[in-house]
């Protein structure tokens, strides 16, 4: 039994337009040990309107991308190559104020924690307020009424009270929707979301992405979803790519990747999945860990776990290969039977 | 909150009688006898050791002691060993000249330790911060008193700064202004060097505390929503890392105490520290004692202050 | 941990004890492995120091010489001298003092004294705090009487923490015999309690952590889950704050010295020179500023060092 993803959506890349575009960026960090090559040769972009899931097992560098666009890449981490476009604008190469003017503004962001994500010294009216205040250039007053339709827009009952409420009188999913409710105060042109649900119950789950799908809907965003659930990806997004140790594997829409995987890596994820066995069986695992940065082979760096592994793999970098409209893979022994 | 408070301050009262017993009982245990301070002395007879004895109730048990102890104390009359005269009047005079010295050393502490630690766990791996924490090592490496006569060789050679006593001698008859100013030109150096060791450490605690509030995810979401530096330290990470200190403001008193003693020898300033290592000296048990007491006294009310002030400022703990 | 594969040969596998991990990061801090450096140096320079004063006299840091005193560092001996009492080399490498002793010789003997009663100090607080530490942590609940175990121990802990510790340690140490060994054991039993208080932190952590648990469902003995399982994961803070100990009971030791209540003569430690150094400062500089600078330079080695052990130790401020 496979997994058949339940969106009908399908947007093309001409008609709508391009919100983000990640093209060849490269991140590495600097340590004692010398340049990690984190993130290698990431390119992908998301339309308006559009949400594209970012998949991957922890520590694969999805995080890194997503800060990295958002230009909030910790020492010793840094851009050293490519470029991020926003809309019109290069924001990769933005200064510092420039950037914390599309903070916020025209890029929204949450993350995974939400019991540690919001100050807790600080109201809840507060901080969504200083948003506002921040971009929009509002005044207390005005900045209270938006905070309070912001709260009612995300589904946050007995709004007044929670203004003045603090955030550990709250539940795990409702600073989730306060963490939402800050990111699209302004209503972003992007909407990054880092694993906004990892953290949380269930059927919390549930509740917070029907709620992000249907923001996206109302404000026309473009969302970046970031998971290591593919029952998430099937539901929510048009688009996949798929990350494995800092390079972007495979991209191509849902339903194509479900139906029709193209990367030794790809296939062995879905395979691992539960309903691919017959109960009572034992579930198919990816033989090995992931490597560390310090032991990313120079070629593919999936070559020291993949079943199909040629010699060139390991030493050389395969290129992207199109498998149809806007399937994009990268894989030296499935190049070859392809035309 | 008022039923926290109210077993806080209970707790500590509890503390404070152990603290008494404890330290009655050390000094108590330890060889060596009032009555003995001065054996070359040709005034003392063996009927006088034995009047002193009787007087100061040394030959009774010691639990009687305590207890003998903690009437005359609450009533004000415990008499000190070593000239028959009342403890607390002595000991309140010598606390108020010492006053001035804690007050000046903690104000030198908290308002130069903030600003340093703060900016050095900004610019962490920086210039500045690898050059403060150098510094801040070495004060706390310098034996106190050894720094104090180096800097005592260099300001009453380089400035004339006087470090000798409370004030200049025979100033009694001079002008308020010039008594003032004289009190206060006295104070520069003594506190200072009593500052010394607690703004190396506090800078330290500062740093260390700025740079796990700035690792946080809160930080983290302030500056997804595109606030500037300032704000991100100042405003939402300073704020949290503000109230571990306000804890730490009751712990440092006693440490101020201790380096009483060997800065007001230092400088010959009369004070509480002087005042308990004369007696310490006669073996003075109830001066002693009482000392003790205090410091410990002013620590738990210190430290008690403090979980008020915590209390106040953070909420997840005033709304329980 | 392996990752291999044969077609591209076999990649490394990793094993890396958490201690490699210590020594690794820790060797990354320079400042602390010049601390390290300058202690082991210290270390030979002690045993060598005792060896050479006491077993087999090369250098003799008693014989007094009152033809030769205060001579400059570097300065011949005098020709009147007889040839038992000359220094080794004919030069006082670092002077003499008032009574014509040897600097040089007093300060190697006094190097195996300062240390030995830091490390002494500090095993002895080391050994009360673990034992009540890991007491309160592992069997606080049992109750005894009216109170728990955890209860009373760290009432105890609080009430020695409200009473200026240094002040402690004069009021001992001045009412008790003076002998090296009470200065070593009074430091050590007021300077236990940080470790008990970590130790017990770290232990009510660890208690409810899997492995605790799973070591109790398979039988073992209470006294080995904690003496070796609990308490290895434990010593982290308790290493650290050792380190740091050292140091600052070597200050202790020189400002009990200053007072006069540090170790007698004939024992030197470098407390007790500096001490008497500073009655000269004018007079032979060297005197005071030989020991104080050596003293500056070991306790900066252990703060340095500690420091740097509390960094590599701390998994928050780590980065990737």
């Amino acid at each position: 039994m496979r997994m058949i993803p339940t969106t009908a959506r399908t947007l093309s890349d001409d008609m709508s337009k391009r919100v983000l575009s990640l093209e060849r960026l490269h991140v590495s960090f600097f340590t004692d040990a010398g340049e990690l090559a984190v993130v290698r040769d990431v390119s992908l972009s998301v339309s308006a309107g559009e949400t594209l899931a970012l998949v991957g097992e922890s520590g694969c560098g999805k995080s890194v991308t997503a800060l990295a666009t958002m230009g909030l890449l910790d020492h010793p981490g840094r851009i050293v190559a490519g470029d991020i476009t926003l809309g019109d604008d290069v924001i990769s190469g933005f200064s510092e104020p420039q950037m914390r003017k599309v903070r916020g503004a025209r890029i929204g962001m949450i993350f995974q924690e939400p019991m540690t994500s919001l100050n807790p010294v600080f109201t809840i009216g507060r901080q969504l307020a200083e948003v506002l205040r921040l971009h929009r250039g509002h005044d207390d007053r005005a900045a209270r009424l938006a905070s309070l339709a912001l709260l009612e827009r995300v589904r946050i009952p007995a709004a007044l009270e929670r203004l003045r409420q603090y955030p550990h009188e709250l539940s795990g999913g409702m600073k989730q929707r306060i963490m939402i409710a800050m990111a699209i105060a302004c209503e972003p042109q992007l909407l990054i979301a880092d694993e906004p649900t990892t953290a949380l119950d269930v059927t919390i789950q549930a509740q917070i992405l029907e709620l992000l799908d249907e923001l996206q809907k109302d404000l026309g965003m473009a969302v970046i979803l970031i998971t290591h659930n593919l029952g998430v990806v099937a539901q929510y997004a048009q688009r996949v790519a798929v990350m494995y140790a800092g390079e972007i594997v495979e991209q191509a829409p849902v339903t194509e990747l479900f139906a029709d995987p193209r990367h030794p890596y790809t296939q062995a994820l879905l395979q691992s999945l539960p309903g691919t066995v017959d109960p009572g069986r034992q579930l198919n695992v990816i033989q090995g860990t992931v490597p560390t940065p310090r032991e990313f082979p120079a070629g593919c760096r999936f070559a020291t776990r993949c079943g199909e592994v040629l010699s060139r793999c390991a030493s050389d970098v395969p290129p992207a290969s199109r498998h149809g409209g806007n399937h994009v893979f990268s894989c030296w022994q499935r190049m070859e039977s392809t035309s | 909150m008022g039923q926290y408070l109210l077993r806080n301050l209970l707790q500590r009262l509890v503390l404070l009688v152990i603290v008494s017993f404890l330290v009655h009982a050390l000094v108590h245990l330890a060889p060596g006898e009032p009555a003995e301070v001065d054996p070359n002395n040709p005034r003392f007879k063996a009927e006088d050791v034995a009047k002193i004895r009787a007087a100061f109730h040394l030959d009774e048990p010691l639990h009687v002691q305590y207890a003998l102890w903690i009437r005359d104390l609450f009533n004000g009359e415990l008499k000190s060993f070593k000239d028959g005269q009342p403890v607390l009047p002595k000991i309140w005079e010598r606390f108020l000249n010492s006053l001035p010295l804690f007050i000046c050393a903690t104000l030198i502490i908290w308002t130069l330790s903030f600003p340093t630690g703060i900016h050095a766990a900004v610019r962490r791996g920086s210039t500045y911060d690898r050059s403060t924490t150098f510094i801040a090592y070495a004060l706390i490496s310098v034996p106190g008193f050894f720094l104090s006569y180096l800097v005592i060789l260099w300001v009453v050679n380089a400035f004339g700064v006087p470090v000798i006593g409370m004030h200049t001698f025979g100033s009694e008859h001079a002008s308020v202004w010039f008594r003032s100013m004289d009190n206060l030109w006295h104070l520069v150096v003594p506190s200072l060097m009593l500052a010394v060791a607690g703004v190396a450490i506090l800078s330290r605690y500062v740093r260390s505390q700025m740079l796990e509030v700035i690792g946080q995810d809160y930080v983290r979401t302030a500056r997804a929503k595109g606030l500037d530096a300032d704000s991100v330290i100042y405003s939402h990470a300073l704020r949290n890392a503000l109230l571990p200190f306000v804890t730490m403001f009751g712990l440092m008193l006693p440490e101020l105490i201790s380096g009483a003693v060997i800065i007001e020898q230092i400088f010959a300033w009369p004070g509480i520290g002087r005042l308990s290592f004369d007696a310490i000296l006669a073996r003075d048990y109830p001066v002693v004692l009482t000392v003790t007491l205090m410091a410990a006294v002013i620590t738990l009310a210190g430290t008690f202050l403090s979980d008020i002030l915590y209390a106040v400022v953070d909420p997840r703990i005033r709304l329980n | 941990m392996h990752a291999q594969d044969s077609s591209t040969g076999s990649l490394i596998a990793h094993t890396e004890s958490p201690w490699r991990l210590f020594w690794q990061l820790l060797q990354r801090d320079r400042l602390a492995m010049a601390g390290l450096g300058i202690l082991l140096a210290l270390a030979v320079v002690a045993l060598l120091g005792k060896a050479t004063t006491e077993w087999l006299v090369i250098f003799d840091p008693t014989t007094v010489r009152l033809v030769d005193k205060f001579r400059a560092p570097l300065s011949e001996a005098s020709a009147l001298l007889p040839d038992a009492d000359r220094p080794l080399t004919g030069v006082y490498l670092l002077g003499t003092d008032e009574l014509g002793r040897d600097v040089f010789a007093r300060m190697l003997q006094g190097s195996f004294v300062s240390m030995s009663i830091g490390f002494v100090a500090v095993g002895i607080s080391i050994a009360v705090g673990v034992v009540l530490g890991g007491i309160a942590g592992y069997y606080g609940e049992v109750r005894i009487g009216p109170v728990t175990v955890d209860t009373l121990i760290m009432r105890f802990t609080d009430a020695m923490l409200c009473i200026p510790i240094f002040f402690l340690i004069l009021v001992v140490v001045a009412l008790l015999p003076a002998s090296i060994y009470n200065i070593m054991i009074v430091i050590g039993l007021t300077r236990w309690m940080g470790i008990s208080r970590f130790v017990r932190a770290e232990f009510l952590s660890l208690r409810e952590q899997d492995f605790v648990l799973a070591a109790r469902a398979l039988g073992l003995p209470a006294y080995r889950i904690i003496f070796w399982h609990m308490m290895p994961n434990a010593m982290a803070p308790v290493l650290v704050t050792a380190t740091i100990g050292v140091a600052t009971a070597i200050l202790t030791e020189s400002a009990l010295s200053f007072l006069g209540f540090g170790v007698q003569p004939p024992f030197a430690t470098w407390g007790n020179i500096l001490a008497d150094g500073k009655n000269f400062i004018f007079d032979a500089p060297w005197l005071f500023f030989i020991p104080g600078f050596a003293i500056f330079v070991i306790v900066l080695a252990f703060n340095l060092l500690g420091e740097g052990m509390r960094e590599a130790l701390n998994p928050k401020l780590q980065r990737r």
